[in-house]
């Protein structure tokens, strides 16, 4: 989409480097702040660590015992994201369950914890837990009620990016920072190529913000500034269908595949742990063996998920960083962390911004857009805790009497009051393209048009399309007509479908046994002995 | 209840060993659990499309002795495959199935529904069959399609008309009932468009509008939501336009794959075999090497019994076999299974890769007798997609395995 002809002559007083949650809130805080801004995202917006997590809000519970500064971050982040986000958020309240190997001595430490924190968290009944939790072990010995919920990464992000464009901010997709540009100790700018073209261009701004999480520390090394970072996969599955109302985590301390977090039609459990490589950081794989432990774990939360199709397992990395005084990284924060490279290592004009969670993103956005006010003497108060994102700044339009309902219903939940920018203008923008998540025409090309789509993976992180129980069997094809239509080549669009449904098997590979070996033969039937397509097609 | 031969399964490969075993007399009877395969068949039988290296093959029958010993194929050996491949054509002829080279031991390609070709053997003669990328029937084709009707992606059969050297235009056509159809909340599929063409009126106006958009093509090419009960409205259709007319397939459910399926049914029922639907065959009482009945769902206990049993249940995705992390199993006899113990080397990376599970299906020797504990049961078969040995998807031969050792396992019956 064509924001500014000429996005490189312009002026700017920052330029954000990362379209993940923490780029896009930033872009918004400093964009509201009445900075121009520029963020440049290499891919696609959450294309990183932002669409590769759990989608739970946190009470901050979880951290209670072990943290708790983190703690207190997340319930007073929790509070706020539920007014300002709320078509983002299904306030599902979550439980912490002990089961019969579990110490329930743990529960009162971790009850007094939660409290200490802020945290509103009620010892209830067992038996009370069964029932407003019908998935929940049976064998449960206790259970305490905590403010967690289930949040849309996706649709938090697009409401970021949109609000942030409201006021000016240009965001650029497939633009990769190739080198910052340093003058007298000062990044002043950054080089860029057009990853789609591979045109190369400049931009410039007294200020750059580093919000690439993980690959924060290769964009700091470009300037010469080493930030130590500690990559942690983390691997999840997802369920073919959502099997838990409430989110259920494991009352005891932190460990691998403790939580099920129920994700509109489908249920997600989580996580494993472990250092990888800075080398490995771009090509996660989901071994066999965390899919073994997520398994094994996950049942003891709740059983009927021993007898659940698994849709796909995928992971994550978290930008964990060691402070600056223990380079052997033994004491890694989990805490936000805001670098002044002028103050640190003696480089003006860059900021890095990183550590955190999803759910601190909005504080992590205000502290950097603080820092970067304070480097070019801009005055302007935060305003992102009280002022409602787009989608949740308006009333929801009502549904008129010639939309579908499903339909409607659906694009509602993805994009709150923005549905109003969905129009139905003929008969085929009612049809449905994704039948798992009832998306229709109209919502795909609202997408197209407004929401930076380039590709079939955009797009899916934009309505949803092929994240259901299909992973896109018959949806793709049809949102790639759409593609080809609003001005995609053929031959272009063929592979871009190839590229698609190959993307979605990386995620079936690691469970592709029962139903999933099932459904995956019975896709690659269909695009490949039915429809004829290869990785590189010929039309 | 007792017959000759028992056949588990209703997909191709069942129903014509059905027709082939009836049709020599014997007393047959389908045990049919559910849907087929062929819903995702757009109108062809292909014999071998491509070699084990992946290049496209011109004439299958050259190609057959250069195969894997695995291979069904190479089982029966290249006079059987001539033989049945043969015999096909005529079966499904007298089906009222006709097909385009059946009268040419060469390929040619059909278009699929994403507008790319792929090497074929057999095409349903109303559909789109083409016998080189250089060398196309028609110079002037007109692509249609059908508001708001999203299956059929005819941008991209337009711009494969286009490559192929004609000259194409792409005229899209609204129903009048249109509305009444997307006014339902759940999508717009094949059948639900073929049925609405089952109304003269509806069929009257499509026709109608077509006449009046295009003019001086030589090539009409519909999406192929025609035919879906009996070869009524493909009559009518071809008919009304004065242009010849070929259909593409559709996304699925292919009405070419319900069509070829119903004719075949209807043929089986000619020829005196029996249907039993619903059927979920659960298990089978031996006696040494012989496999002497098959127990049913849906006939609790009762034994069935039959002289001879095929075994047509196809592979994991129509249930033919079953896979935990644990290993695979066919489900209903625990016959061998030629897989791999490591789950590791099931699948390759890339989906559009030779997938390792492909290969995978049930042990049998060179008559396809199917094997349990390394020793043949002499009077079960096993035919079709649940076969192991070759790599449907990447040789392109997964109905002409259906059909070749279909054919094979009647004529040793």
């Amino acid at each position: 989409m064509q924001e500014n002809n000429n996005p490189f002559t312009q002026e700017y007083d920052v330029i954000i480097i990362g379209g993940g949650i923490t780029g896009a809130g930033t872009a918004r805080d400093c964009a509201l702040r009445g900075l121009k801004v520029l963020l440049v995202e290499r891919f696609d917006f959450t294309h990183g660590a932002t669409g590769r997590n759990h989608g739970l809000m946190h009470s901050g519970a979880r951290y209670a015992v072990t943290d708790q500064e983190s703690a207190t971050e997340c319930i007073g982040e929790n509070m706020i994201l539920r007014q300002i986000a709320r078509h983002c958020i299904e306030e599902t309240d979550g439980l912490f369950v002990t089961l019969p190997d579990d110490d329930l001595d743990y529960q009162a430490t971790f009850v007094d914890a939660c409290l200490r924190a802020g945290i509103n968290a009620e010892i209830i009944d067992p038996a009370e837990a069964r029932v407003i939790e019908p998935s929940v072990n049976p064998t449960i010995i206790g259970a305490v009620r905590v403010p967690d919920a289930s949040i849309d990464p996706f649709t938090l992000t697009t409401a970021n990016l949109i609000d942030a464009r409201r006021h000016g901010a240009l965001a650029l997709t497939y633009h990769e920072v190739i080198d910052l540009i340093v003058e007298n100790a000062c990044v002043i700018g950054v080089r860029l190529r057009n990853n789609l073209t591979g045109e190369i261009s400049e931009a410039y701004a007294p200020v750059t913000v580093n919000a690439a999480g993980i690959w924060g520390t290769l964009v700091a090394k470009k300037a010469g500034v080493i930030i130590n970072m500690f990559p942690a996969k983390g691997s999840l599955l997802i369920f073919g269908h959502r099997v838990n109302n409430m989110v259920i985590n494991r009352c005891r301390k932190p460990a691998n595949g403790d939580i099920l977090v129920p994700d509109k039609i489908v249920s997600m459990l989580g996580t494993t742990s472990d250092r990888v490589p800075i080398t490995e950081i771009d090509n996660m794989r989901v071994t066999p063996e965390e899919v073994e432990i997520l398994l094994k774990e996950g049942v003891h939360l709740v059983p009927a998920l021993a007898r659940t199709r698994i849709l796909r397992a995928y992971a994550g990395v978290r930008p964990l960083v060691a402070s600056d005084d223990d380079p052997s990284g033994r004491s890694i924060s989990r805490g936000i962390v805001c670098l002044d490279h002028k103050e640190r290592d003696g480089m003006d004009g860059f900021v890095t911004i990183t550590g955190g969670k999803l759910m601190t993103y909005r504080l992590m956005a205000e502290r950097a857009t603080d820092l970067v006010c304070k480097k070019i003497d801009k005055v302007g108060a935060c305003t992102t805790a009280i002022l409602p994102l787009p989608g949740s700044d308006e009333k929801t339009p009502k549904r008129r009497g010639n939309q579908h309902a499903v339909t409607m219903k659906a694009a509602q939940e993805r994009h709150g009051s923005m549905t109003k920018e969905i129009k139905e203008k003929n008969t085929e923008d009612k049809a449905m393209v994704c039948e798992c998540e009832h998306a229709s025409v109209a919502e795909m090309k609202y997408a197209i048009e407004q929401l930076h789509v380039n590709n079939l993976t955009n797009l899916r992180r934009r309505t949803r399309m092929g994240m259901g129980s299909c992973q896109g069997k018959l949806c793709a094809c049809r949102a790639a007509l759409l593609l080809c239509k609003a001005g995609g080549d053929a031959q272009a669009t063929l592979d871009d479908l190839a590229s698609f449904m190959n993307e979605r098997w990386k995620g079936m590979r690691p469970v592709a046994w029962g139903s999933t070996l099932s459904e995956a033969q019975l896709t690659t039937t269909i695009y490949e002995g039915l429809c004829g397509l290869t990785l590189k097609n010929k039309i | 209840m007792k017959f000759d031969v028992i056949v588990i399964g209703g997909g191709l490969s069942a129903i014509m060993c059905g027709i082939a075993l009836a049709t020599n007399g014997k007393r047959v009877a389908l045990m049919v659990k559910g849907q087929s395969k062929l819903n995702f068949n757009s109108g062809s039988i292909d014999l071998l499309g491509y070699d084990e290296q992946g290049n496209e093959v011109e004439n299958p029958l050259d190609f057959i002795e250069t195969l894997s010993p695995s291979h069904p194929y190479s089982k029966m050996g290249l006079a059987n495959v001539v033989h049945n491949a043969a015999m096909a054509p005529v079966i499904l002829e007298a089906a009222g199935l006709s097909f385009y080279g059946r009268s040419s031991e060469r390929n040619h390609y059909r278009m699929t529904p994403m507008g790319l070709l792929r090497p074929s053997w057999l095409t349903l003669d109303d559909y789109v069959a083409i016998d080189s990328r250089k060398a196309l029937s028609w110079n002037k084709v007109a692509v249609v399609s059908i508001h708001s009707f999203l299956d059929f992606p005819a941008d991209f059969v337009a711009s494969s008309f286009t490559s192929l050297g004609a000259q194409t235009e792409l005229c899209e056509i609204k129903l009048g009932t249109v509305d009444k159809l997307t006014s339902n909340p759940t999508v717009m599929r094949s059948t639900a468009v073929a049925k609405l063409m089952q109304n003269d009126g509806v069929l009257n106006d499509f026709a109608r509008k077509i006449r009046s958009k295009v003019d001086d093509a030589d090539l009409v090419v519909l999406p192929a939501v025609f035919g879906l009960d009996g070869d009524d409205t493909i009559q009518k259709i071809t008919k009304q336009i004065k242009t010849p007319v070929r259909f593409v397939s559709t996304l699925p459910p292919c009405i070419a794959g319900s069509r070829l399926l119903s004719k075949l049914r209807k043929r089986f029922v000619q020829n005196g075999g029996t249907f039993l639907l619903g059927s979920m065959v659960k298990n089978g009482k031996m006696a040494g090497d012989r496999l002497l009945s098959v127990q049913a769902k849906n006939f609790p206990d009762q034994d069935i019994v039959a002289d001879h049993f095929v075994l047509a249940t196809g592979s994991f995705m129509s249930g033919g076999l079953s896979s935990s992390s644990a290993g695979i199993k066919e489900p209903i006899f625990g016959l061998d299974v030629d897989y791999s113990d490591n789950i590791g080397e099931w699948s390759n990376e890339s989906l559009f890769d030779a997938q390792p599970y492909m290969e995978f299906g049930v042990k049998t020797d060179n008559e396809f007798h199917a094997l349990k504990d390394g020793r043949p049961i002499e009077n079960l078969f096993a035919i079709g997609s649940i076969l192991s040995g070759h790599n449907s998807l990447k040789l392109a031969d997964d109905t002409g395995v259906a059909v070749m050792t279909a054919l094979q396992v009647a004529r040793q019956i």
